[in-house]
């Protein structure tokens, strides 16, 4: 009878040890499963576990979807060129070919090289004309070398491809917003506000949209969205600029004043107090608060224009024509500034009108856009540039 | 007629369109997408707030089928070659043609444009007016036969002092000049200057300005577009529409002046003109009272035009100088119409101009010394709700409730537009001493419904003592629109005759002084509206009492205490006590021993 337990219980053990790989294999994930699993963690910034993903796509004998995790975590870490390299010898079916591309091409647009982005996620979109992940990159890859039409496209595909992602009409708004398409960028924002009520930049996006509907002459509309939003500074400039649209001068005066004690340098607010003073009569006052903002901004063309309106009411007539030409200059500069923008649109590939746009930029003392032109200009042309830090 | 046409390169006074680091920001950051999506509060409306809720509503009543004036401008929009001639429209007159005591109106007609790109000249329109009750087109027997002309503008001066008023008619070609017989019919005149000039004009005005006491011309022109210069343009959805101005050069406006015979020689060169101008509407008027006639120029997305004259006809352009070349944010608008008007009644002429739609109307208050502020914002201008293509407009105590009230004639310029539609409604602005406001309209009326609007003017056409108004709209028939407001207050019509001056006192400024309190101001003008002409007589309307020092007083007996005075453009000054109210007055300019000169006028 022992014996006989005995040899059961030999049995079973023998049949438990034999059977563990069996059920090992069994309810081991697939190389599949790990792959995305990997991409998973790299994308919550998980490094360490995508690592055991890497190692286990290895033991199970899945080497180019390994290369393909350990390449995301490479782009993750800012790794960008060793990422692109990490994939030189990958190959495999449509799948891992384009997800290879993909890699490099964001790779590529994190590297400013719009070209060689382009060419990557451009193949991706031949072997799979839905992929939401290219078109989104190649949106902004275009749109940072100022090929709007492009880039638009893309974000329209995107934002179909996504139907919950509020992002594609956030940035469609905005370049209708950038370009004074402002009865079109409303609904664009409306349509991001429904997608996403609650995404990161809800207030951003609200004081945006309120800019917009202030320059569709909408201030009752503006100052209901505005009260969506947070009672910031500039969100109280704009609600002060919406008061004096409704007429209410006492209001925009209070919201000013609000504005000023919490940042005394703030130029729309000093614009504005300084309009309602010239309206108001009182050209002194007036000057004071415009000429401390020009001596602040010396590039902002209103502070110039408006002071020189005041000179001349206290005729300070020498004063005035100096202002009026600083004013002037500025807005010669401002003109073909923005005329070039039309051009950068619609010749995507040309580096010298972005570079043109930076010098503006530079003479129009906004070093961020300059900048960006200048990467423009280095994405689309073979121009030697260093970025600043 | 600033036109986007999605993106027409027009000068963005802001754009940034680089926002450094934000695509990643937006496009690429993590967002969680894990909430129901919801609808937003702020939904697209027209700010309906921003209508006023007062009782009174717009007392016009549109009769034009009735009286019998019949008149269709039209653009030839029918082969859809979509030029920007097209978008430009027509004007409309008021005038005592026949001098009879009764405003006759006359319409332009525009044209036709074919396939193969002719474009011909359609009849303008002459009515006669039959004692306020009726108008017969009388263009046959006038001989007004304009149709040569692909026509646009209307304005008349009687520029041969011989007592008729005579008009030039602006269009694409050579403007025509017709003079005036005094028998009922017009002859066209000798062309103005010595060439032949067909460069595309659209407003004119007439005013003496070089203070020889015979009318001078001021012509605006527009731009060079021309079939050979018809570029390939669309709207955001792909569709061919018109051009926007900005794809052509602006055309040099012109300056002629009379030689005292009916002829003209062309100053333009001369009397220093910009040549930058893209020019739609022509305002000539003294904005600086120093005794002579400026010229104001409403261009489309360049800066406006101010001409100071000095008295003998040399211009020195300073409209950024002034304050009235560009808008408060410094940027310059698609103007299109003009009016003068004292609104605040401080005495100064303010100048009023309507523009394109994402930009505010323009009321450019005058400080003093030629320098001038603008202060739509601040006057509810920019509180009107909606947005609008301004073009035709008129400044006017429409309601005789003691301000100036404005009517714009509004519609949009391209065939497919996005932000607001091409038909449009007009508006009516009514002042309340601090604000303009909106009035509502009357369902069904004219000002409830939506329409191409361009010219516009405006006159006593019946004789009540109001001021009624002509609209001409794109391929749709000319309005008359009779004012049925019930008269609040006393109204004084004065008409003026010059002698030293020129006949009809362009350049005139009247002053209406009660016992205390500012003068109210009007100027005889040249030009204003757009494309149009507006009875020149002067409409005075008083308080029904008006506030004294101590004590409100009955109108009657404040009447005999109302002086008039008349500054001439000869520099003759006149003052006259005013014999009674609701009164026609004429006042003939004295010769320097006349010291009355008054007659008393008729009430047509």
């Amino acid at each position: 009878m022992r014996l006989g337990w005995s040899v059961i219980a030999l049995i079973a053990m023998v049949t438990i040890v034999a059977g563990i790989p069996v059920v090992r294999r069994m309810t081991s994930p697939s190389k599949e499963v790990l792959f995305q699993k990997g991409l998973e963690r790299v994308s919550r910034g998980d490094i360490v576990s995508a690592r055991e993903m890497i190692r286990s796509l290895h033991a199970n004998g899945a080497p180019e979807m390994a290369l393909l995790v350990q390449a995301r975590v490479l782009l993750a870490k800012g790794f960008l060129q060793p990422a692109i390299d990490s994939l030189e010898d990958v190959e495999g079916g449509a799948d891992i070919v384009k997800m290879k591309l993909l890699v490099q091409g964001e790779a590529a647009y994190r590297m400013g090289q719009h070209s060689e982005t382009e060419a990557a996620l451009i193949e991706v979109l031949a072997i799979d004309s839905q992929c939401v992940d290219a078109h989104r990159l190649l949106a902004a890859s275009y749109y940072d070398i100022g090929a709007v039409h492009a880039a638009i496209h893309h974000l329209t595909q995107t934002a179909q491809l996504s139907p919950r992602d509020p992002r594609p009409h956030r940035l469609l708004a905005l370049i209708h917003k950038d370009y004074e398409l402002f009865d079109e960028a409303i609904p664009l924002y409306k349509e991001s506000l429904r997608r996403g009520p609650d995404q990161p930049d809800r207030d951003d996006l609200l004081f945006e949209m309120a800019s917009c509907q202030v320059k569709m002459r909408q201030p009752r509309e503006a100052l209901n969205t505005l009260a969506m939003g947070r009672d910031g500074i500039h969100e109280n400039v704009l609600r002060a600029e919406c008061q004096l649209g409704l007429g209410d001068i006492e209001e925009a005066r209070t919201l000013i004043v609000k504005v000023t004690k919490n940042e005394a340098d703030n130029l729309d607010a000093m614009v504005l107090l300084g309009t309602i003073l010239l309206e108001d009569g009182d050209a002194t006052g007036a000057a004071e608060v415009l000429l401390r903002a020009s001596t602040k901004y010396p590039k902002d063309y209103l502070c110039h224009f408006k002071l020189a309106q005041a000179f001349t009411k206290m005729e300070r007539l020498d004063d005035a024509r100096q202002e009026r030409e600083i004013a002037e200059q500025i807005r010669t500069l401002r003109k073909e500034f923005a005329e070039l923008h039309q051009v950068a649109w619609d010749n995507p590939e040309d580096p010298k009108v972005r570079l043109r746009l930076a010098a503006l930029a530079a003479e129009l003392l906004r070093p961020d856009l300059e900048q960006v032109w200048l990467h423009a200009a280095a994405a689309v042309g073979e121009i030697v540039f260093q970025p600043q830090p | 007629m600033n036109k986007m046409n999605s993106c027409d390169g027009r000068e963005r006074a802001l754009l940034w369109l680089r926002h450094s680091g934000l695509v990643v920001a937006i496009l690429l950051c993590a967002c969680r997408r894990d909430r129901e999506p919801i609808v937003t509060s702020a939904e697209d409306s027209l700010a309906s707030d921003a209508i006023t809720d007062v009782n009174e509503s717009i007392a016009f009543v549109e009769r034009s089928k009735e009286l019998g004036v019949v008149a269709t401008y039209r653009n030839g929009e029918e082969q859809n070659h979509c030029t920007l001639l097209e978008s430009l429209g027509g004007g409309v007159g008021w005038f005592d043609f026949d001098r009879d005591g009764w405003l006759d109106l006359v319409t332009a007609g525009g044209g036709i444009i074919s396939q193969e790109n002719q474009i011909t000249g359609l009849s303008c329109a002459l009515f006669q007016n039959r004692s306020g009750q009726a108008f017969q087109n009388v263009f046959q027997q006038a001989g007004f036969h304009a149709e040569s002309l692909y026509s646009h503008g209307i304005a008349i001066g009687d520029f041969d002092n011989d007592g008729f008023p005579d008009l030039i008619v602006t269009g694409y070609g050579v403007p025509q000049l017709w003079h005036n017989a005094g028998d009922g019919t017009l002859i066209l005149a000798a062309g103005l200057g010595s060439g032949i000039d067909d460069r595309w004009s659209s407003s004119a005005g007439w005013a003496d300005l070089n203070g020889d006491g015979n009318l001078d011309l001021y012509l605006a022109r527009y731009v060079n577009w021309s079939f050979e210069n018809h570029p390939f343009c669309q709207d955001s959805k792909a569709a061919r529409d018109i051009c926007p101005p900005r794809s052509f050069e602006g055309l040099p406006d012109s300056v002629y002046f009379s030689n005292g015979s009916g002829s003209f020689r062309d100053v333009s060169a001369e009397i220093g003109l910009r040549t930058d101008g893209k020019g739609l509407g022509v305002l000539l008027a003294d904005v600086d009272l120093d005794g002579d006639v400026d010229a104001y120029v409403a261009n489309d997305t360049t800066d406006n035009f101010l001409y100071f004259n000095d008295g003998r006809g040399s211009l020195e352009e300073g409209g950024l100088l002034s304050g009235v070349a560009l808008d408060d944010n410094g940027i310059p608008n698609g103007s299109m119409g003009i009016d003068l008007c004292d609104f605040n009644r401080d005495g100064l002429p303010d100048i009023w101009v309507t523009n394109y739609e994402r930009e505010y109307f323009a009321i450019y208050r005058n400080e003093g010394r030629g320098q001038f502020l603008h202060v739509s914002r601040r006057y509810g201008i920019t509180d009107l709700g909606g947005l609008f293509v301004g073009f035709g407009t008129v400044c006017e105590d429409f309601n005789t409730d003691g301000f100036t009230d404005i009517v714009v004639a509004n519609g949009h310029v391209i065939k497919f537009p996005d932000a607001s539609p091409r038909m449009q409604l007009p508006l009516y602005l009514r002042f309340n001493g601090e604000r303009f406001q909106r009035e509502q309209a009357a369902n069904g009326s004219y000002f409830d419904t939506v329409h191409e609007g361009r010219g516009a003017a405006a006159g006593d056409y019946d004789g009540d003592g109001d001021i009624d108004l002509a609209v001409s709209h794109l391929n749709a028939p000319v309005a008359v629109l009779e004012n049925r407001f019930i008269a609040k207050n006393h109204s004084i019509l004065v008409e003026l005759i010059g002698t030293s001056s020129n006949r009809d006192a362009v350049g005139a400024r009247v002053d209406l002084f009660q016992d205390s309190g500012p003068p109210m101001s009007r100027q005889i003008v040249g030009g204003g509206s757009y494309l149009s002409h507006s009875d020149r007589r002067l409409n005075f309307t008083l308080p029904d009492t008006i506030e004294m020092a101590d004590d409100a007083k009955p109108f009657s007996d404040l009447a005999r205490s109302l002086r008039l005075t008349v500054q001439w453009p000869s520099g003759t000054n006149q003052t006259l006590t005013v014999p009674s109210t609701n009164r026609f007055i004429r006042i003939v300019e004295p010769l320097a021993s006349d010291a009355q000169g008054l007659q008393r006028g008729r009430q047509p």
